[in-house]
């Protein structure tokens, strides 16, 4: 049985890293620099993708908004991680178009829930 | 007159006549006169130049010569002996013509008998010796009136002059003295001059008093003022009537010169003795006893006593000593009668005039010829006005000692103050940045987190999950330490330090904020600054303002330029901009360390640039700043002798300048 993959975009090469090491029993592929996200998207053909909102020179939100203008990728569900300090940092609904997100610190379970729940949407 | 005889020459050529003569002289008064005849008029003049005649008897018509010509030839050549002339009966006029030419008298020979010739005789020489005499005294009058240097005048009762020797002649500016004659004072001084001497002289003829050695002021034509002593008599005619005056005045100019100079010279040593403050005492002594003392005159100076005042009471020294000092006097006193030679002392007396005077006493001991201890000498001098001067000198001391402390006391509080609006101003970062460092921190959370889950779920390979979970909780506990550092040292801690790390630091604090609103960092980082003594946190609190600012001036996002580099300044580098007096501190050609930091946002309106470092000046909402971040921010730059500058670039957006001088010693 073929292994749902996952795409994670984060300018923390430790926290992807530990994502695919948590997460075996999907097929995590790891993206650390943002402006080279889409064309890693592309290629790895993602069922879902997790995506950082802070990050230098392209945040989450632009990602996000250059995915969906990609025929190929427009549909495949994401999920924002963030480290929510203040209300203003929590993701505008403009940013998350109807996709959930994660509040970092989460756990391994968390995620997993998180996950399978956009898989089966 | 003569003792003995009388020494007669007859000149008479008829020796009947002559015998007659004879013959009555000697009979009248045997023995007192000496007759001696000779007949021709030439050999009486010789006889006469040969001396030693009294008077002589002369008959007017001799052989060689006749008449009232023989007796002023004779005359001529003896005016200084009488002459009685010898005529007939019949010749009476002749004779009075001669007595009117200078002959003592005349005798009719055949009426002359031997008591009225001797006389004649008599009454001629006596008349001869008074003529004499008047003569004399009237030469010597006149050499007084020409000669004396003193001004002599004889005035009338209308202050005219009657008579003025040369000397007043020539004070009057006259060459030949009977010029005066007639005229006044008023005619020769001014008329105030003139009108003094005037009421003198009036005053004198009025009351009969004469006027003696008054002093007058004499103005000259030419301004030379002379000084007179001036007697004035009245003068009075045979009858005791009071006619005019006379007077004497005498230039006592130089005298009064003198007397000034005198006067001049007793003031300054008057006032030299004033200044003395210094006297010399001996004290003398038998078998260990006080005999006597001896005190210098300037003891007066001193003390205000004299030394007769010493003298006659013996413990006035030891009297006028200041009952706090005596101890200090008696010990010294005991130390000289033991022969020691002490040091000086000080103490205070009491002047005679009530005053505390301050004095230095150094005595030594003498010794006889065989060694006995006979007395000892002191030099005492007055040094209240040194005491006094030191009092005060002591006293402004104190003063600026207690001013200095105050000063150091403001300053302190001014430094505190200080310091605590740094705090503030910090505190006021840290809360903007909260965001920031929350984010900085929640990751790593993030990543222990998911470690741990795989470290429960038995997932990946444990090693490597344990090496990236301690990655994170390093990565945190940087974070958090630097936030410590940050907000800890309320002094300025300056180390060497390393710039680019400094602004690496800043930058990690605002990365974060920098992401979320879209800016783009561009760095270009010297790697071969020198280093430079900074207070790490100080700088960067201002890098984190000046980065916080740029952020802010592009809300819409743009590009962050930070770039370090070393130059030398150049003329328009070191001018101090409006507002900012730091540029003092750096001069043309000098080394410098420059961060610049470039945004590509609005720039600053001209209109601000001036007044960016103002206290509290903001254009930020309420809320978004303090208005304190940019004069924090200088303020600390200053601090380290740096320099900021703010101006517009001319692509656009503001250039901020933190510049600061190398380590000392550093030479590129």
């Amino acid at each position: 049985m073929n292994k749902v993959r996952i795409l994670v975009v984060d300018d923390e090469p430790g926290f992807t890293r530990l994502i695919k090491l948590a997460l075996p029993e999907y097929e995590i592929h790891e993206e650390n620099n943002p402006t080279r996200a889409l064309d890693t998207a592309r290629h790895c053909h993602p069922q879902v993708i997790l995506l950082d909102v802070v990050m230098p020179e392209l945040d989450g939100g632009d990602l996000a908004a250059k995915l969906r203008a990609e025929p190929m990728l427009a549909r495949v569900p994401i999920v924002f991680l963030t480290a929510i300090v203040s209300p203003k940092e929590c993701p505008t609904e403009q940013v998350i178009g109807g996709y959930p997100f994660v509040a970092k610190p989460v756990s391994r379970e968390a995620l997993i829930q998180t996950i399978e729940k956009v898989l089966a949407a | 007159m003569t003792e003995g005889p009388t020494r007669v020459l007859l000149i008479e050529d008829n020796s009947m006549d002559a015998r007659l003569m004879e013959m009555l002289l000697t009979k009248a008064t045997p023995g007192q006169y000496e007759i001696e005849r000779v007949e021709r008029l030439k050999d009486g003049i010789e006889r006469v130049k040969r001396g030693g005649v009294d008077v002589i008897l002369l008959d007017l018509n001799l052989p060689d010569s006749r008449s009232s010509e023989t007796f002023m030839n004779l005359h001529a050549c003896a005016t200084e002996i009488p002459i009685i002339a010898l005529t007939g009966m019949d010749d009476t006029e002749l004779a009075i013509t001669t007595v009117q030419h200078g002959a003592q008298d005349y005798l009719v020979k055949q009426e002359t008998d031997g008591r009225l010739l001797d006389r004649s005789i008599r009454y001629a020489i006596e008349r001869m010796r008074i003529k004499r005499a008047f003569n004399e005294q009237r030469l010597r009058v006149a050499t007084l009136l020409e000669s004396i240097p003193d001004r002599i005048y004889f005035k009338d009762a209308s202050s005219r002059f009657i008579e003025v020797n040369p000397a007043t002649a020539r004070s009057l500016g006259l060459v030949d003295p009977s010029v005066a004659v007639g005229r006044s004072d008023f005619d020769f001084y001014t008329p105030d001059q003139a009108k003094a001497a005037f009421d003198d002289e009036m005053a004198a003829i009025c009351s009969g008093e004469p006027v003696i050695g008054k002093l007058e002021r004499e103005t000259r034509a030419d301004g030379a003022v002379r000084w007179l002593s001036t007697t004035k008599m009245p003068m009075r005619n045979e009858q005791g009537r009071i006619v005019g005056t006379f007077g004497i005045s005498r230039d006592v100019t130089e005298l009064k010169r003198a007397e000034e100079a005198l006067r001049e010279s007793e003031a300054r040593y008057r006032e030299l003795l004033s200044t003395i403050t210094d006297y010399i005492y001996t004290v003398w002594l038998k078998d260990g006893a006080q005999v006597g003392t001896t005190y210098g005159k300037g003891c007066v100076a001193v003390t205000g006593y004299s030394p007769e005042d010493f003298t006659a009471e013996p413990y006035l020294w030891h009297r006028i000593v200041h009952p706090e000092d005596q101890a200090l006097v008696d010990g010294n006193i005991q130390r000289v009668k033991r022969g020691e030679v002490p040091g000086q002392i000080e103490y205070r007396i009491l002047h005679r005039d009530g005053s505390i005077r301050w004095l230095s006493n150094r005595c030594v001991p003498r010794y006889s010829e065989l060694g006995a201890f006979v007395a000892y000498d002191g030099l005492v001098s007055d040094i209240t006005a040194r005491k006094t001067a030191e009092e005060q000198l002591t006293k402004a001391h104190h003063k600026l000692h207690e001013a200095f402390a105050r000063l150091s006391q403001s300053h302190k509080e001014l430094l505190s103050t200080q310091m605590q609006l740094f705090e503030a101003e910090k505190l006021q970062s840290v809360g903007r940045l909260a965001a920031g460092v929350a984010h900085e921190v929640k990751n790593p959370l993030a990543i222990l987190q998911m470690g741990i889950g795989c470290l429960r779920s038995g997932n990946g390979d444990s090693g490597e999950v344990l090496e990236e979970m301690m990655n994170a909780v390093r990565r945190a506990d940087t974070v958090i330490s630097g936030l410590l550092d940050f907000s800890s040292p309320k002094e300025l801690n300056l180390h060497e330090t390393e710039v680019n790390a400094v602004v690496r630091r800043a930058l990690d604090f605002v990365k974060h904020e920098l992401m979320r609103a879209h800016v783009k960092l561009v760095t270009a980082f010297s790697e071969d600054l020198p280093p430079c003594r900074l207070d790490h946190n100080k700088i960067e609190q201002v890098l984190i303002n000046v980065f916080t600012n740029a952020y802010q001036a592009m809300p819409e996002g743009g590009t962050l330029t930070i770039s370090t580099f070393q130059k030398r300044l150049e003329a328009d580098e070191v001018t101090p901009d409006a507002g900012n007096r730091s540029g003092v501190r750096f001069r043309q050609g000098d080394h410098a360390i420059v961060v610049q930091v470039k945004d590509s946002g609005t720039g600053i309106p001209e209109a601000n640039i001036a007044r960016i470092f103002e206290p509290f000046f903001t254009t930020k909402p309420t809320g978004k700043g303090t208005g304190l971040g940019l004069t924090v921010a200088q303020k600390i730059v200053d601090l380290h002798a740096g320099r900021m500058t703010i101006h517009n670039n001319a692509g656009g957006g503001a250039v901020v300048r933190i510049m600061f001088k190398p380590t000392k010693g550093y030479e590129p």
